[in-house]
């Protein structure tokens, strides 16, 4: 059965066809919370909650990107969440950080320096570690952008759908995610442990 | 050492729809001879691209549980909602059903209190001359046994068959066998009674409830004396109590006895009665059905 014709038993109050859909698309759902709210706990209560909200408001989905429509309420799911925090000034790395030295390796180099590549990289936890700090020190809304177009590799389309806001918002917001991640990056790259450094200057 | 936040917004914002493919091919195209012609730009470019592909890296975490929505959590779509329906419309029917035979008895037969308690016995009254009476219990307690739908139909039935001879002798019959049989003649609905346990049987006691009343008029035609008949009861009974006069005078056997049962036996509202008592049936069966598949 195709996800067009689960939605429609869905839609009729059909559970079971309502948790297939469900099972097809909570991973997802949940690391794009993850990312955004940069905790595992929170981003499984906010994920369940959008889940939640998903199946009352199903009625109110009607056609295009059920993907998208989804991610929109797991956004607002988390901007919910994040309301509830207490937000703390967001003094970021960016600000503290002394300016990098001339001569030092930029990043992307260093990115590209290493033999395993990006997918090898991120799957280190120092560097997980690192990205997340830097998208927690994003402001919300360009956070969000970022997950979704880059983490989750959503076109400018779906996250305008998922965020609510028009393409041209979406491709400045997004810009501006990656520049200041590009900086924030680069401090980290610097910061990570010898090992992980040295291993990078290795092979250049 | 370039930061891309030292970017104009604009070049910043064209590079990174650049790397996206987002850009329209005029705008490639003008952003294409810039790249060509300035280094800064082209370094921008591969940090955006080095930053992007960093993050589309990241893994897939799994999510620490399942989040499908139980029936509880959905707000009870399934569970709830849909249940109170079905009883209730069960129920309804089961009242109406029960309502038109009450109408149906007691809008024919006003006062008569007699009548109601003894309508059983009676039953089995009418039919005791038309064969050996203890066939005439055996074959309705096989009908009370079936509980079965059919429970409407076939002591009905039964009723039209013992109704077969002619009713004089009936009538006088009846009168001396009516105390002896009446307890066969209670038999059935009690047999019915007890099997009420399953709680779909609401519907089919309601219907054993119509079988007594089926037999009920044709039992006041000829276990009662004629004349007292006449002023206790409706219009319609003593209309039916006047044809009988007629028969009995001509003493016209068989055929004529079965008409003279038509106005009472088969009008609209025993045939309402029938479908009430289908219907709550069906319901109650669809109830018993959903009730066990969802749990």
């Amino acid at each position: 059965m195709d996800e067009a014709e689960l939605l429609r038993l869905a839609q009729r109050g059909d559970l079971e066809a309502f948790n297939q859909i469900v099972l097809a698309h909570q991973t997802r759902a949940y690391n794009v919370a993850l990312r955004i709210l940069g905790e595992g706990e929170s981003a499984a209560d906010a994920t369940q909650e959008a889940v939640l909200s998903a199946f009352r408001n199903l009625r109110s989905y009607r056609g295009g990107s059920f993907r998208a429509w989804l991610l929109r309420i797991v956004t607002n799911a988390c901007y919910d969440e994040l309301r509830r925090r207490k937000r703390r000034p967001t003094t970021s790395l960016e600000d503290l950080a002394p300016e990098t030295e001339e001569g030092a390796p930029e990043f992307e180099e260093w990115l590209a320096s290493t033999a395993d590549g990006p997918e090898r990289l991120a799957e280190r936890s120092e560097v997980v570690r690192a990205i997340q700090d830097c998208l927690d020190h994003l402001p919300d809304e360009f956070r969000i952008v970022a997950v979704l177009a880059d983490v989750q590799g959503c076109d400018y389309a779906e996250v305008s759908t998922a965020i609510g806001k028009p393409l041209g918002t979406v491709k400045s917001r997004l810009a501006r995610a990656r520049a200041r991640l590009r900086d924030c990056l680069q401090r980290h790259g610097e910061l990570l442990p010898p090992a992980f450094r040295l291993q990078g200057e290795a092979s250049s | 050492m370039s930061r891309l936040s030292r970017l104009t917004p604009r070049d910043l914002e064209s590079l990174s729809a650049y790397a996206d493919g987002a850009l329209s091919p005029v705008e490639r195209r003008d952003l294409d001879a810039r790249l060509a012609q300035d280094p800064a730009l082209r370094q921008a470019l591969a940090q955006i691209r080095a930053t992007s592909s960093l993050l589309r890296a990241l893994p897939q975490i799994r999510p620490p549980r399942s989040f499908t929505l139980t029936p509880e959590m959905a707000g009870i779509r399934s569970g709830r909602v849909r249940f109170p329906l079905l009883p209730m419309a069960t129920a309804l029917a089961t009242l109406a059903f029960v309502v038109t035979v009450g109408v149906d008895m007691f809008g024919g037969v006003t006062s008569n209190a007699a009548f109601r308690a003894a309508a059983p016995a009676e039953e089995l009254a009418l039919q005791a001359p038309a064969a050996l009476p203890t066939e005439a219990g055996a074959d309705a307690l096989a009908a009370g046994a079936l509980q079965s739908a059919a429970a409407t139909n076939v002591p009905e039935s039964a009723a039209m068959d013992a109704m077969a001879p002619t009713p004089t002798a009936a009538s006088e019959d009846a009168i001396g066998e009516a105390p002896t049989l009446g307890d066969v003649g209670e038999a059935p609905p009690a047999a019915l009674g007890t099997a009420t346990a399953d709680p779909s049987l609401e519907a089919r006691s309601a219907a054993s409830g119509g079988c007594e009343a089926c037999a009920g008029e044709p039992q006041v035609l000829s276990a009662t004396p004629m004349d007292k008949f006449a002023a206790e009861s409706g219009p319609e009974a003593a209309v039916v109590t006047q044809e009988m006069e007629a028969q009995i005078v001509t003493s016209m056997p068989e055929a004529t006895s079965l008409e003279a049962r038509q106005p009472g036996g088969l009008s609209a509202l025993r045939w309402v009665e029938i479908g009430l008592a289908a219907v709550a049936l069906a319901l109650a069966a669809v109830t018993l059905r959903t009730r066990r598949r969802a749990r």
